[in-house]
């Protein structure tokens, strides 16, 4: 892992076309602000761990719904 | 082979044929980052649910519908950064799917991250909209339906889905506002 420090105010950048700045920090509380091209997803990192998850569950899940089965139990 | 055709034997779709000219690009999904290629295949021409199939990668597919069958309240606003990814000029030029899944108890569909394809350049992502009102799981309303094949059988959907939108309105109204944010 690559490690930087960075003050208020200053920024980095990944690639030729990502930036991120330090926008506050304190207390253990950091803003970033991001300047990413559109196609690049940027998200919190839970979140896109979630979306993972719901697509790896999605492409594995069996399909056939019994309808008959949920009728009676509903 | 014919050609202008693409033919496959796909794990979860089955026979798959597709026109070259209808093949989706995507740049990969989350979890699914060299997943390219797709098609949206049914058996059925009024089906409810299509395969998303992968044209790369023979086991990998996604069943996916049209959430507002479901939920006719759904108006997410899409980010015009990502439409314009896509060479999309507006909300009108792309179809928004759903990833669903239907095994478990209880089918649902992720209305978090839906999927937006552009009809025009064949071009598609998944966009996470990071809204509270949209779950990642959100069940489907009852009754349910029959997944595409390749085990489908026919006669489950009534054709113009209106149970199924009459409950989901009445179901969904508690998790999804229905005003489009503009």
């Amino acid at each position: 892992v690559l490690v930087l420090s960075r003050k208020n105010g200053e920024s980095l950048r990944i690639g030729s076309d990502v930036l991120v700045r330090v926008l506050v920090s304190s207390r253990g509380h950091v803003r970033l602000g991001i300047e990413a091209p559109p196609d690049k997803l940027v998200l919190r990192e839970e979140l896109y761990e979630r979306i993972v998850d719901a697509n790896r569950e999605a492409a594995s899940a069996p399909v056939a719904v019994d309808v008959d089965r949920q009728e009676e139990r509903g | 082979m014919q050609d202008g055709w693409i033919e496959m034997t796909h794990a979860r779709a089955g026979e798959v044929r597709v026109r070259e000219d209808a093949v989706i690009e995507f740049q990969g999904l989350p979890g699914f980052p060299d997943a390219r290629r797709f098609a949206l295949v049914h058996e059925e021409k009024d089906d409810v649910f299509q395969w998303l199939v992968c044209l790369d990668d023979a086991e990998l597919a996604f069943v996916v519908t049209d959430p507002l069958l479901f939920f006719p309240e759904y108006h997410p606003t899409l980010p015009a950064p990502q439409l314009r990814a896509l060479g999309a000029g507006g909300r009108e030029e792309v179809v928004l799917l759903a990833i669903g899944n239907l095994g478990g108890e209880t089918p649902r569909l992720n209305l978090a991250a839906p999927l937006i394809v552009h009809l025009e350049t064949r071009r598609a992502a998944q966009i996470v909209l990071d809204d509270p009102r949209f779950s990642i799981a959100q069940p489907l309303p009852a009754p349910t339906y029959r997944g595409p094949g390749p085990d489908h059988q026919a006669g489950g959907p009534d054709p113009e889905g209106e149970v199924a939108d009459r409950r989901a309105g009445e179901n969904a109204e508690a998790q999804i506002e229905s005003k489009p944010q503009t």
